[in-house]
This record gives structure tokens, C-alpha cells and sequence, in this order.
């Protein structure tokens, strides 16, 4: 289906992020549309995560706009024009939509992979427990990590507790889900694992943004790789056409690295 | 913030100066308190502090990571407080507040100094009549240890019952280093 134009998920619109004198994101605007894999890359401090961190108001942006199914996320504008945060209930009502993995997985240690899998749906969506148990069971094995239902989190090794994290999101049903680096803090034998799911989350027309420094998933796997440098999008295309012909030179020097890097 | 304000000032200054300033000051005041009534007010209040102290560091030893979770899947934060971050800061706080109040039952031995007839008044007021010091201040120590022992037994208790599941996860936090330090 590409080629085809899809419905706008998320738009983003000259958002800035200040971290007291600093400022994280001046002016970052992107359009995500149904189904697309987004990979941002960029070196570290270059605000991708904290884009990320954004876009679930986790993070809440000082400027601009941030759209989710066309509705403002965090802040409205009042008749007057002014600035307004919005009501609790507003804010989890959205973050509900989309599902966010981390780095460093953030399992909630003291339940089960199954009950981490439910927690969500049955106390924030009000689903039943049995429907939620039995959603959860399917993506559980989806994960390939059906022996370990009733394993607490530190009984499991990091590549299968990222696995449940995925899972943990994929429960809420979201519209987009959100990769913060999530195989950074995995020992090299366990990324694979992985971003098999991810990869084949993408094939199944889930809509992702993933930041990492996996260049060979960027290149398999992204429709878009946008590159970041200090806080703003310094360029950005199809992976084939930016790994071997990025036109910035600092995309250029980052990507050599990177690269040399991974060879 | 008057309440964090009350705790660092309550926290700063000795028992026996509060106790002082409740009892014998605050009459200057017009506020006249009765020997129980002062005792109980200066030790709750000191009590209450350490508490606050050790719920506060109990949960800033949670994971920072937990909260951000629990907000990303939609949870409001009170919800996210109550099935995520409480359950988890439990393995923190209890041995926390066992120090605590073990440290309470050993400073209301102070509070003879008003005149409140607690166990180590009357072990006086037996040494008094009897001037048997070694076994009046043997007897008072006992019962001292009697009633810590049993609360560490039981705080030990609800320890093992709310622990089984954090296989090895449980690592020394400051709300454990919080110990009473006053003299």
C-alpha cells in the first residue's frame, strides 16, 4: 500500500522543549500517517527521546502543537487564542492511545507478566477481566512467552522483559506505538529477539515511531529515518536514499561513524 | 511548603526541647496543656515526622521509571500510586518504619522528665521505696525489650508476607538509613 496516503495519525507542529537554559527541541515538526515506521536517529543529547517523551506528554512542550487524531495533546487554545493546559482526565484519555516501550522495559516488578499484560486494560479502559486475560494470553504468546505467564519480571532475562513491555502496550490497543532506544540496556545476543517482534509489529500495519541506533532495522524496517541534531530535524527520507546519500554533513558524519561503527 | 517546613523544623531540634516547649512554654501562651495531653502531643508530632520522613524516601526509591509506565498506559496519578508505586515502596518503608518505631517506644522513656508515670518513671518511683537499683532498672530495660522485640517480630512478619515476590530485588535505600540520631 504504499504510495497511497494515509490518514494523519500524529502531526506535529514547531514544538520547543526547554530543560531550564536548555533547549531541547527548537522547532520540530513531522507528520506520522497510519501504518508508517518512523526510525529517528541522531546522537545522544540530540532530543529524540525527549520527542518521544513529548509526544505522550510525559514531557510537556513550552511551543507548538502536538496532534493526535487531530486532537491537541496536553494544551488548548482558548477563544482568545491563549494557551491552556488540559484537564487530567483529557491528558490519560489520549496517553491511552498510544503505547510506549522504554529502554529500561519498566516492568512493574511486584505483579506477574500476565497481570502487568491486564493491568491497563481492566483498571483504565474498565475491560473485563476475563476479555483482558484472554487479549493478554494471545499477545503473551504473540511474544513467544507463553512458559513465562506467571514469571515475575526479575525471573526474566532483559530481551523477554522488553518483549512483555511491548506487550504490555500492544493490551491498551493503541493507535501509534512509541520505541524509546528499546534495545539499548540488551546484551548484544538478546536485540535480535526483539526487534523480530517489532519487525513483524511493523508488517502487521502497526504505526511506530522508534528511536534506536539499530542502522540494519532503520534500514529493513523504516519507511522514513528522520535524522536529529541538537533539537532539531536536520534532514530526513526514504533509509536507502539517507544511509548512502544524506546530504547534510553532519547526518554524514554521524552516519560514518555509525556505520564504521556496526562493521 | 508549611508541611515540609514542619517536618525539617520538628526533625532539626531534640525531643527534649519540644517536649520543653509544649509543656512549659506554651502555657506562657494561654495554651495549658495536661501532663498526658503535653507527652502525647510532642511524641506524636516528633513521631509523625519521622514517618512522613521515611513514607517520603520510601517512595523517591521506587524507580522513576514505574511512574512514567503507569502514566504512559493512562493511569492517573492517583491510580498509578495505588497499584504501582504503594505496593512496591512497601518493601522500602517497612523495615523503615520498624526502626521508627522501635525508636519511639525507647523515647518515651523521656517523657518521665514531665512527670508522666510511663515505665521508667515508676522503675523510679519503685527505686524510690526500695532502692533496688540493679533490679528496678533490670526489670524497666526488659520490659523496654519485650515490647521492641515484639514489634520487630511483627513488622519481620509482614516483611516475608509482602517480600515473596521481589526475588533479589530488594537493595539497602535511604529510607532504611534513616535511623534516630537524636540525643
Amino acid at each position: 500500500m504504499r504510495g497511497v496516503l494515509k490518514q494523519v495519525i500524529v502531526r506535529v507542529e514547531s514544538v520547543h522543549k526547554w530543560f531550564g537554559p536548555l533547549h531541547v527541541l527548537q522547532g520540530i515538526d513531522m507528520e506520522i500517517r497510519a501504518g508508517e515506521t518512523i526510525c529517528i536517529i541522531g546522537p545522544s543529547g540530540s532530543g529524540k527521546s525527549t520527542l518521544l517523551r513529548c509526544l505522550n506528554f510525559l514531557e510537556e512542550h513550552e511551543a507548538g502543537t502536538i496532534l493526535l487524531d487531530g486532537q491537541p495533546m496536553g494544551f488548548s487554545e482558548d477563544s482568545e487564542g491563549r494557551r491552556i493546559r488540559q484537564s487530567e482526565r483529557d491528558i490519560n484519555r489520549m496517553r491511552a492511545k498510544i503505547g510506549m516501550v522504554f529502554q529500561s522495559f519498566n516492568l512493574w516488578t511486584h505483579m506477574t507478566v500476565l497481570r502487568n499484560v491486564i493491568e491497563a486494560p481492566v483498571n483504565v479502559k474498565g475491560v473485563s477481566r476475563i476479555e483482558a486475560e484472554s487479549r493478554a494470553l494471545e499477545l503473551i504468546r504473540r511474544m513467544g512467552l507463553e512458559d513465562k505467564t506467571n514469571a515475575y519480571p526479575s525471573q526474566l532475562s532483559g530481551g523477554q522483559q522488553q518483549r512483555v513491555a511491548i506487550a504490555r502496550a500492544l493490551a491498551m490497543e493503541p493507535e501509534i506505538m512509541l520505541f524509546d532506544e528499546p534495545t539499548s540496556a540488551l546484551d548484544p545476543e538478546l536485540v535480535e529477539e526483539v526487534l523480530a517482534v517489532m519487525r513483524d509489529l511493523a508488517r502487521d500495519g502497526m504505526t511506530m515511531l522508534v528511536v534506536t541506533h539499530e542502522m540494519g532495522f532503520a534500514a529493513d524496517v523504516a519507511d522514513r529515518v528522520v535524522f536529529m541534531d541538537q533539537g532539531i530535524i536536520v534532514e530526513e527520507g526514504p533509509p536507502a536514499e539517507l544511509f548512502r546519500e544524506a546530504k547534510s554533513p553532519r547526518a554524514v558524519q554521524f552516519l560514518a561513524k555509525v556505520i564504521q561503527r556496526t562493521r | 511548603m508549611p508541611a515540609r517546613m514542619l517536618v525539617e523544623l520538628l526533625r532539626n531540634t531534640p525531643f527534649l526541647i519540644q517536649l520543653f516547649l509544649i509543656y512549659y512554654a506554651l502555657p506562657s501562651l494561654g495554651v495549658s496543656l495536661s501532663v498526658a495531653t503535653a507527652a502525647l502531643l510532642s511524641l506524636s508530632l516528633f513521631a509523625g515526622t519521622y514517618f512522613a520522613e521515611s513514607i517520603r524516601g520510601a517512595i523517591s526509591s521506587v524507580p522513576r521509571g514505574q511512574m512514567d509506565s503507569a502514566r504512559a498506559v493512562g493511569m492517573s496519578y492517583a491510580l498509578a500510586m495505588r497499584r504501582i508505586i504503594f505496593p512496591q515502596m512497601l518493601g522500602y518503608l517497612l523495615p523503615a518504619l520498624t526502626n521508627n518505631m522501635i525508636g519511639i517506644v525507647k523515647f518515651s522513656s523521656i517523657l518521665s522528665i514531665i512527670t508522666l508515670p510511663e515505665v521508667t518513671m515508676a522503675s523510679q518511683i519503685v527505686l524510690g521505696e526500695t532502692f533496688s537499683v540493679t533490679e528496678a532498672f533490670t526489670v524497666t530495660a526488659l520490659l523496654y525489650w519485650s515490647l521492641t522485640t515484639a514489634i520487630t517480630m511483627g513488622m519481620s512478619r509482614l516483611e516475608r508476607r509482602t517480600a515473596t515476590h521481589r526475588l533479589g530485588a530488594i537493595t539497602i535505600s535511604p529510607a532504611q538509613l534513616i535511623v534516630f540520631n537524636h540525643k
